[in-house]
């Protein structure tokens, strides 16, 4: 059994690519804290201690030797001892000026540091993660491993953490990039910034959790003028819980790039959607022809026969060779029938071991851009390790595009949060899959129904996502159905055996 | 060509009953239509395609024709066109198992009596037949 042990460890990013955004310190268990949480504090105490250190350093020599003359002079040697007593005054000078340089060169570093900061071609924030890299490191010290899962049923608690993160600086870049009037535009809650739809948040959390070395992640800011942006973020994480306090992220403006990149996804999908329906339009039309020519001879034939039987002297010779043709075509018109569900139903699906997880972040980033119209907030987490399963991976890929788009609509027109939380766990031999919204719900009565083709309560709707995803779910021989969330809205689950569907 | 020869159909008919020429690829929908027009009076010319309907047309003694439209070799509506140039007072009735609204204008305006959309039942073809040939049947 493959396990996705070694995929769940790596970083949600969207941009370059998935797979390995961040590196870390090996694999980490639940007793196996990472080590900026076990790293002694530092900080001004220590910065103070190392000052009297450098200070002591400096000072000793000519102390040394102002106590060398003073022994000097107590054994009666004079001279040598005012020798000695110049030599401390000499090194004692020399000790000040050597101070001085050192405190020059270090304002000189500082100003450079400053002139780097804010005259980098990049936009660069100083950020204070101080309350999120205590609550992660609180989470972890009670034996909260999977940080994603512990937030994805929580968003109320993640949007309260976010608010704790606080822009206390933005470079010159930043202002100039943006237009922005100055810095104060930044300054303040990350809260401010981020949108709801965020995902990338509780990723940072994650990649504290886990002691990652650096972050990366492609999100979208808000603006002062209310537009959004996409910016990718990137940042060396803290050694200690000190350096939470001034995290230094850079970011860059991706938004022309996304935007082709939607473009080109977009005039890919519909000319999918395009060839996908001339197919259809052509399948119907020849299951049109093929079923409506032995309907029209049955029809002829049955009421050829029924005329010869009804003339006063009945043609039972005729009557009985048009019955005969309507059982020749009845038989063609099942054949037909037969032989295109043969055709449609059994094509050959590709089996493979799947990653769920990584299927419904697929899924995920496929409807992005429509789950941000309806403002649905997507939090995708694993409870533990989850088996891959043998299975037609497009497929399931399109189960959780339906689940996730109807839970964004579902919620399009209520006020309060629009979280989608798809949550994925192991079951012992099937994984089990819950797609939950804070939407209206589905009313008790019609949880049924919902999943019967043209059945749809959306203008303009086909009805047959849910349908489609039964037919899918059904394949691989496993269950969907739909409840109630905790939360009033509407879940749905499905389970998908870990064997694949049962052959034979 | 045809495949049987006008008047070998006509004797269940009345005498001198109007020849309808059936042009279908399909060999059930020839025999039903037949069969069907033959319990209604007329006298079926079934052919297999418009090719051997035009060789026929001009002696056959045909009244009118029904004409599929999706048929290897020349269509339904080429056939049609060809009969509108060749014998313009020759009605044509156009059928099809796929019906649209795009065919069935495309057929009026080519000059068809009437279009039948597959499965049509008896009294529609009942209809479609008298009111062309100007009979009017007692049910």
């Amino acid at each position: 059994m493959l396990s996705r042990q070694t995929l769940s460890r790596q970083v949600f990013s969207r941009w370059p690519s998935r797979a390995s955004a961040s590196a870390h310190d090996g694999p980490i268990g639940s007793d196996d804290l990472p080590a900026w949480m076990l790293a002694a504090p530092t900080g001004p105490r220590r910065a103070w201690a190392a000052a009297v250190g450098t200070a002591a350093l400096l000072i000793l020599p000519p102390l040394g030797l102002a106590g060398l003359a003073g022994w000097a002079a107590a054994a009666g040697g004079g001279a040598s001892a005012a020798v000695l007593i110049g030599l401390a005054l000499v090194a004692g000078g020399a000790a000040l000026a050597l101070a001085a340089r050192q405190a020059q060169r270090h304002r000189i570093s500082e100003t450079r540091l400053a002139a780097i900061f804010e005259r980098s071609g990049i936009s660069m924030w100083r950020e204070d993660w101080t309350a999120a890299g205590e609550a992660v490191m609180a989470l972890r010290r009670a034996g909260t491993v999977d940080i994603e899962s512990h937030f994805a049923s929580r968003p109320e608690a993640l949007r309260a953490l976010r608010r704790q993160v606080i822009v206390t600086d933005v470079n010159g870049f930043t202002v100039e990039e943006t237009g922005a009037s100055g810095k104060e535009a930044f300054l303040g809650p990350l809260d401010r910034l981020l949108p709801d739809t965020d995902q990338t948040f509780v990723q940072w959390l994650v990649a504290f959790g886990r002691g990652d070395r650096f972050f990366r992640s492609e999100a979208h800011v808000v603006r002062a003028d209310g537009s959004e942006v996409d910016m990718l973020f990137t940042a060396m994480l803290p050694r200690d819980l000190a350096g939470f306090s001034e995290i230094v992220v850079t970011a860059l403006d991706v938004t022309a790039f996304k935007q082709a990149q939607q473009r080109f996804a977009l005039a890919d999908t519909a000319l999918a959607r395009a060839s996908r329906i001339t197919t259809v339009g052509a399948l119907s039309a020849s299951i049109a022809h093929e079923v409506n020519s032995p309907l029209a001879a049955i029809l002829a034939n049955a009421q050829a026969a029924a005329r010869w039987l009804r003339r006063p002297v009945p043609e039972i010779g005729e009557a009985s060779a048009a019955l005969d043709d309507v059982v020749t075509e009845a038989t063609r018109a099942r054949d037909v029938i037969a032989r295109t569900r043969s055709y449609l139903g059994n094509a050959p699906r590709a089996s493979a071991a799947v990653d769920l997880l990584q299927a419904a972040r697929d899924a995920n980033l496929l409807v992005e851009g429509e789950l941000r119209l309806h403002r649905a907030a997507v939090h995708i987490a694993a409870e533990g390790d989850i088996p891959w399963i043998d299975a037609d991976a497009i497929g399931l890929q399109q189960v959780f595009v339906n689940l996730l788009l109807n839970a964004a609509q579902a919620m399009a027109e209520g006020d309060g949060p629009r979280d989608v939380t798809v949550t994925i766990r192991a079951t012992g031999d099937a994984v089990a899959v819950d797609v939950s919204d804070t939407g209206p719900g589905i009313a008790p009565e019609r949880r049924a129904r919902i999943f019967e083709p043209f059945h749809s309560t959306k203008a303009g709707g086909m009805g047959m996502g849910l349908a489609i995803c039964r037919n899918l779910i059904d394949a691989h021989g496993g269950d969907i159905w739909a409840d109630a969330a905790p939360g009033g809205g509407a879940a749905f689950h499905f389970t998908l055996p870990v064997a694949g569907p049962a052959h034979g | 060509m045809a495949e049987s020869a006008a008047g070998d159909s006509t004797r269940n008919a009345a005498p001198r009953a109007p020849v309808v020429a059936i042009v279908d690829d399909d060999p059930a929908i020839r025999s039903a239509l037949s069969r069907l027009a033959r319990s209604l009076g007329y006298a079926p010319a079934p052919f297999a395609g418009a090719e051997p309907l035009l060789k026929a047309a001009d002696d056959a003694g045909i009244a009118v024709v029904v004409t599929d439209v999706q048929m290897p070799g020349l269509s339904g509506l080429d056939l049609l066109r060809l009969l509108r140039l060749r014998r313009p007072t020759l009605p044509v009735i156009v059928m099809t198992a796929y019906p649209s609204e795009a065919s069935r204008a495309r057929a009026l305006a080519s000059g068809a009596f009437a279009y039948l959309a597959k499965p049509f039942d008896a009294e529609q073809f009942e209809h479609c037949l008298g009111s062309v040939l100007g009979i009017t049947r007692d049910p």
